[in-house]
C-alpha cells in the first residue's frame, strides 16, 4: 500500500474560502478515488500572478489530478464518478470567490501536449502524493 | 436572451456541428460547438423551469447547484473540462468528440423534458 504523503504547500496568498475549497476537493477525490496518485496547482494561481478578487473576472484555481491507469481516456471513463465527485466539494462551497478547476491525467500523461505538462512541472506546487510521482513531476 | 432564442441558438449549433462529428479536422471545432449549444439548453432549460437563467457561462455550475440542479452542473462541467482540454492540447479523438456529444444530449434531453 503506497503511502499517503500530503504536504502543506497551500498557497497562502489565496483567501480562506477558496482554500478550504481546495482542501475539500483534494479530500474527496482523494478518498473516493483510490487511484489518485497526485494533484498539483499549476496556472498563475501557482505562478502567484492570479487576477485578484477585485477584478472583474478572478483567476481559476487550476489543478491537475493524475491517476495510477495507463488509460489516455481515464478522465472520459470514470468522468461521470469523478464530475460526481468534484460536485460533493463544490456544493458545499458555493461561496468561494474562486471556481476551482481540475483536469485529469493518467500517469503516463501521454494524452497531453508535452508543452502543457512541462508548463505544469515548472511551475506546479504538488498538493498531495500518494507514491511515487510521475517522472516529469518527481525532479 | 429570451428562453425561445436560447432554443434556437442551440438548434442552430446543433444542426451545424452534428454533420461534422466525423470529420477528424473538425473534433475541436464540434466539441466547441456542443459546448456553445449545451450553454444555449441550459439558459433555454433554466429560463423554463426557474424562470431564471444566466447570459454568461461564467460560474454556470455554481449558479446550477443554486437552482438544485446538481446533476446539470456536473454535465456541464464535464463538458467545460473537454472543452478546455482541447485548448490545452489534449487529445481530441473520436472517443472525446462523441463524449462531448453525450454530455450535449443528456443537456438537451434535461432542457426539453
Amino acid at each position: 500500500m503506497p503511502s499517503v504523503n500530503r504536504t502543506n504547500t497551500l498557497p497562502s496568498w489565496l483567501d480562506s474560502e477558496t482554500l478550504d475549497l481546495i482542501k475539500d476537493v483534494i479530500g474527496v477525490l482523494s478518498e473516493r478515488h483510490p487511484d489518485l496518485i497526485a494533484v498539483i496547482l499549476y496556472g498563475s494561481v501557482a505562478r502567484h500572478e492570479e487576477r485578484s478578487l477585485e477584478a472583474p473576472n478572478p483567476s481559476d484555481v487550476d489543478l491537475l489530478a493524475v491517476l495510477d491507469s495507463d488509460d489516455p481516456h481515464v478522465d472520459l471513463h470514470q468522468g461521470d464518478a469523478l464530475f460526481h465527485t468534484l460536485g460533493l466539494a463544490y456544493n458545499r462551497h458555493l461561496d468561494a470567490p474562486r471556481e476551482v478547476k481540475v483536469m485529469f491525467s493518467s500517469r503516463t500523461l501521454q494524452e497531453w501536449d508535452p508543452t502543457f505538462i512541462a508548463n505544469v512541472a515548472h511551475d506546479g506546487i504538488v498538493l498531495f502524493t500518494r507514491g511515487s510521482l510521475p517522472a516529469p513531476f518527481a525532479a | 436572451m429570451l428562453a425561445e432564442a436560447h432554443r434556437q441558438a442551440a438548434e442552430d449549433i446543433e444542426q451545424t456541428i452534428l454533420p461534422l462529428q466525423t470529420a477528424s479536422y473538425a473534433a475541436r471545432v464540434v466539441i466547441e460547438g456542443a459546448w456553445g449549444a449545451a450553454f444555449h439548453w441550459i439558459g433555454y432549460g433554466c429560463a423554463t423551469k426557474h424562470q431564471s437563467h444566466q447570459e454568461s457561462h461564467a460560474r454556470l455550475g455554481t449558479f446550477l447547484r443554486r437552482q438544485g440542479e446538481e446533476a446539470v452542473a456536473e454535465w456541464w462541467e464535464n463538458l467545460d473540462y473537454v472543452r478546455q482540454g482541447g485548448w490545452y492540447g489534449k487529445n481530441t479523438d473520436s472517443m472525446v468528440v462523441q463524449h462531448a456529444l453525450d454530455l450535449l444530449e443528456r443537456i438537451r434531453r434535461w432542457a426539453t423534458q
